[in-house]
């Protein structure tokens, strides 16, 4: 979409427009569902996250300054609800396998699934392994194939501490599957 | 030179300056610690992919719709 569309839009709605901001969802339900799910892994997690983030944008949308592009404004606002729903979730109980456990590790690799890996799978479960920023950084550039300056712009810090997580994640990553690397290419 | 484990990212996604990298390179030629890190970094960067296939391919039109309807009337 031109960007000078988007602003077109942003203005009509900063006007009061709900039919512009019924247009932005359209045009951005997909890409936020997609990151949600990215980071909770769940689609009805990652429905409620989506719609809990566009109705922060309706609401906060005249303090949206137009720094950075809308994509970036909306990802941080989809990232920062995601963070927190994982933090809700993690009060309650953890419902994913802990893959660095031995006995759900057996499990894993014990049955006739072991014939067919999936690794999209497994990577999720590690991703949900990793602690918050590294995850938030390899989901963002590794899944999500957004360049580090972006990232460091939708998190909010610099390109530094962006590539620092992501050597720190790659490398816990590895860890995590290396029961899965094997014959893996 | 010192270790280059804080380049060693950018290394790999090939974002240094070519005198830079050509400075890590041999680095690593000569630094066991450095290119066991660099080969575990490499690792890590395989294994983690995009999803194959969008989450959101897996709705429905019919969900989509409802989905906007949804945001509208909160």
């Amino acid at each position: 979409m031109p960007a000078a569309r988007e602003r077109e839009i942003i203005l009509r709605i900063k006007e009061g427009s709900h039919e512009a901001f019924r247009e932005l969802v359209e045009m951005h339900m997909r890409q936020a569902y997609d990151l949600a799910y990215g980071f909770v892994n769940d689609h009805d997690d990652a429905e409620d996250v989506a719609q809990e983030a566009f109705v922060k944008v309706f609401h906060s949308i005249k303090s949206f300054r137009e720094e950075a592009g809308f994509s970036t404004w909306l990802y941080r606002i989809v990232t920062n609800a995601s963070l927190d729903r994982l933090k809700q979730r993690k009060r309650k109980t953890s419902r994913y396998v802990r893959i660095d456990n031995p006995e759900s590790m057996q499990a894993m690799t014990s049955t006739a699934a072991t014939d067919s890996i999936d690794l999209t799978m497994h990577m999720e479960r590690a991703l949900h392994e990793l602690p918050t920023l590294q995850r938030a950084v390899v989901i963002l550039r590794h899944i999500d194939g957004l360049s580090t300056r972006t990232v460091s712009e939708i998190l909010q810090c610099s390109e530094g501490t962006v590539k620092t997580h992501l050597h720190r994640g790659l490398k816990k990553m590895r860890s995590l599957l290396q029961f899965v690397k094997e014959g893996t290419s | 030179m010192k270790h280059v484990q804080n380049l060693m990212y950018e290394y790999l996604q090939g974002e240094l300056d070519p005198a830079r990298a050509k400075q890590v390179q041999e680095h690593i030629a000569s630094c066991n610690a450095c290119f066991a890190e660099l080969q575990v970094l490499k690792e890590g960067a395989r294994l983690v992919r995009p999803l194959s296939g969008k989450p959101s391919e897996q709705r429905s039109e019919a969900y989509w719709h409802n989905f906007a309807v949804s945001v509208h009337r909160s």
